[in-house]
């Protein structure tokens, strides 16, 4: 008996020592080795410091914008010869876990020296004082060469914290051999009201004898997708908060009389059924000629030129003017942590990457806006009909955002949405809950 | 030095042997206990400290005593959420355990190829949640998804599945159901297995059917394997996620959110540790309760004689 708890015991302990002996084994640095390319009488220069500068990018994406960020890092290294530096880049698919990857990093003290936010992310970030403020650091000519409505969003209290790198937004557009198949004018004009639009889209929808959706007469995407919804919102008049963002107005007579009309449009006049698609990857229902207007993201001029260029001449574009015009702009900024240990680097490779040059490699592969009024004659974006009007309406633009609560506000927005159109609640109440709650949310941030 | 007693075995050598035991039996526990202590006790007890602040992991966090239960009573979504967890639960854990168990009665004969009957139901026990709810998401689809499409062709209307407020549920409960059946069954075969077939023969020799059989004998001497296996059900039931967090988000509607998605939410997306760390112990009470109940109520004894 005693023999055999020894061996146990010995047994054990062996175990003990290898896993530590296996711990210890893990990780480590890499090895300096000699450089020994050099001539041996050569006096060698003082090193320099080398810094591994982390990076956190949502945009960029896919193999070749993740190559092109690679390629620009590297570039950046080249015209800075006098930083030794090792990029560790984090890329994202999208954004829809940044903001847990932020928190995350942020609650660890790891947040990357430079990350990229969404607009109407700054005041969130910078209230918990973890942005590197940017004032004095950008010159006048380059802020000046921003739509003041864009750059806006990158200050909180008066500092500037973020610069746009690259913007999107959300355009009506409309196949016009379409519209003339179901019988209305395909000149549409520049801007037309949401009655013109509902009494278009009901004369296009199609469905079979059974009711099932054969063509949209508008395609809404997703029925909860605030950034499709604004441009209805905000043509209506209506407007998210008050001038200093400290009230929610999503309870306005305006506001209501909007989203009645959103929800509407699928309910009661039916041009749309949540979940219509067309099930193939990244081809939206115009292209497949199964939706006669579209509320579309302006990455649908590179769907069109790939999937099917011969259409491009059949699409149009509109705008909703009711009360006024508001055009949705969101994008992407890019931020300095207060964390970092290597703030002026960071700068630096802020200011190269927001630079003419680089934005317009950036949203060539992307798809995206350039934020810069002077990249609007580039010829990226004027051979593509879309681009172009997407530029011109930046003059109406419009974002998100405006309280510290703002990144919980719009979750709870989305689920207004979702509410509303699912008949769990009329809109009004919907509104009146969604207005109490973002009340609360920005009362508490003001604790 | 041993001492021999009138009783027998010398008490000295005899509680030496007993303490070597001991040393021995604590030291191969120390690892796992360590873990234990390291990671689940103290970041339990650290959460119920979190659950009186208003700890934000941006930064910022003060003591605010119940506050936080007190904002759970008349926030209608964590309410909303807790009538979805237990809907989750009733439907997911009893029927599950049903299947299972009429697949047990099953592959528990003589049949061709019965082990890969048994490994074919126990694959999506081994299969990432993750995976599996993106399948059935595709499955669930309304325009394209297979089960619509089998739908139609029986004639039947077609069902928005995970776009509907009253479809959305049910659609998990089945994803999780079919995903359950595996563990469940392999442990109600076990526990037939362990049956004395001479009960069967004895019950036989009575006269008695298959139908008398099953009630009579089957289904009580798996009464301790049921109660584990409500147990463990339930508990596990309480905790749904993933396949949520895939397959809905949590809608349409909050039609689908459960107290875990909340949990969630609340530490990740809105940054409110202290809030989600309140709601994470209610969770766990209510677990607490329940495993109570089925422990008082539910008799797991089984007597083979």
């Amino acid at each position: 008996m005693l023999k055999i708890s020894r061996k146990l015991r010995l047994a054990f302990a062996l175990m003990l020592v290898l896993s530590m002996a296996l711990t210890a084994a893990c990780g480590g640095g890499k090895t300096n080795t000699p450089d020994t390319s050099k001539p041996a009488d050569t006096k060698p220069a003082a090193p320099k410091e080398k810094i591994t500068f982390r990076m956190l990018t949502p945009i960029y994406r896919g193999e070749e914008g993740n190559k092109l960020l690679k390629d620009l890092m590297e570039e950046f290294e080249q015209k800075n010869t006098d930083l030794n530096i090792e990029f560790d880049i984090e890329f994202l698919p999208d954004y829809s876990k940044l903001n847990e990857k932020l928190t995350t990093y942020a609650a660890g003290n790891m947040l990357p020296d430079l990350f990229m936010i969404g607009v109407g992310w700054i005041e969130a970030f910078a209230s918990k004082n973890l942005l590197v403020p940017l004032d004095g650091k950008v010159k006048a000519e380059v802020l000046a060469d921003y739509e003041k409505s864009i750059i806006d969003g990158g200050y909180y209290k008066g500092k500037l914290y973020g610069l746009p790198l690259v913007l999107d937004t959300r355009l009506i557009v409309y196949r016009k051999d379409l519209l003339q198949k179901c019988g209305v004018d395909p000149n549409i004009p520049e801007f037309i009201s949401k009655a013109q639009l509902r009494d278009w889209a009901v004369k296009c929808t199609q469905r079979d004898a059974s009711g099932k959706l054969v063509v949209a007469g508008l395609d809404m995407a997703n029925h909860k997708d605030r950034q499709r919804w604004y441009q209805f919102f905000w043509s209506s008049g209506a407007e998210l908060f008050n001038a200093d963002a400290s009230k929610a107005a999503f309870n306005s007579p305006e506001a209501i009389e909007a989203t009645q009309y959103w929800v509407d449009l699928i309910k009661k006049d039916k041009v749309f059924d949540v979940g219509f698609a067309t099930g193939i990857p990244n081809v939206s229902l115009m292209t497949n000629d199964k939706a006669v207007f579209a509320i579309a993201h302006n990455m649908y001029a590179a769907e069109i030129k790939k999937s099917k260029p011969e259409l491009e001449k059949q699409i149009g574009i509109t705008t909703l003017k009711d009360k006024g015009v508001g055009q949705f702009y969101g994008g992407t900024m890019a931020v300095l942590s207060a964390q970092s240990k290597h703030q002026d680097v960071a700068l630096r490779v802020m200011q190269f990457l927001a630079a003419k040059e680089q934005v317009i490699r950036n949203v060539k592969v992307e798809g995206t806006l350039p934020p810069l009024k002077s990249l609007a004659k580039d010829p990226y974006i004027t051979g593509a009909p879309i681009l172009v009007k997407a530029m011109d309406l930046m003059k109406y633009a419009k974002r998100e955002g405006g309280p510290e609560a703002w990144l919980e506000i719009r979750s709870k927005l989305d689920a207004t949405l979702d509410d509303a159109v699912n008949g769990k609640k009329t809109v009004k109440e919907a509104m009146d809950a969604l207005t109490k709650a973002s009340d609360d949310l920005i009362a508490q941030t003001k604790k | 030095m041993a001492v021999a007693t009138a009783k027998g075995k010398p008490r000295y050598r005899y509680q030496g042997m007993e303490r070597t035991k001991q040393r021995a039996g604590l030291l191969f526990v120390a690892p796992a206990l360590l873990h234990f202590l390291i990671f689940t006790s103290i970041p339990v007890f650290v959460a119920v400290g979190i659950s009186f602040t208003n700890y934000s992991p941006l930064g910022g966090g003060k003591f605010i005593g119940i506050q936080n239960y007190i904002k759970m009573i008349s926030d209608e979504l964590f309410w909303t959420a807790l009538k979805n967890t237990l809907v989750y639960s009733f439907w997911t854990v009893p029927v599950t355990m049903a299947l299972a168990l009429f697949l047990a009665l099953i592959l528990n004969r003589k049949l061709r190829a019965l082990a890969w009957y048994r490994a074919a139901f126990y694959m999506p026990q081994v299969t990432a949640t993750v995976a599996i709810a993106v399948v059935w998401m595709w499955m669930f689809n309304n325009q394209f998804g297979v089960i619509n499409w089998v739908l139609e062709g029986m004639g039947l209307k077609a069902v928005e599945w995970l776009t509907s407020p009253t479809w959305a549920m049910p659609a998990i409960v089945i994803m999780s159901v079919w995903r359950g059946l595996g563990g469940t069954m392999v442990i109600f075969l076990a526990a037939q297995q362990g049956i004395p077939d001479y009960l069967y023969e004895a019950a036989r020799i009575d006269g008695a059917n298959d139908r008398q059989i099953f009630w009579r004998i089957t289904l009580p001497l798996l009464a301790p394997a049921t109660f584990f296996l409500l147990v463990t059900g339930l508990i596990g039931s309480f905790q749904v996620f993933d396949s949520i967090y895939v397959m809905t988000g949590g809608g349409p509607s909050h039609a689908t959110t459960t107290i875990a998605h909340q949990i969630y939410e609340q530490a990740f997306q809105f940054t409110k540790m202290g809030y989600a760390s309140a709601e994470a112990v209610v969770l766990t009470i209510v677990v607490f309760i329940i495993t109570v109940i089925n422990m008082k109520y539910v008799k797991s004894d089984a007597d083979y004689v």
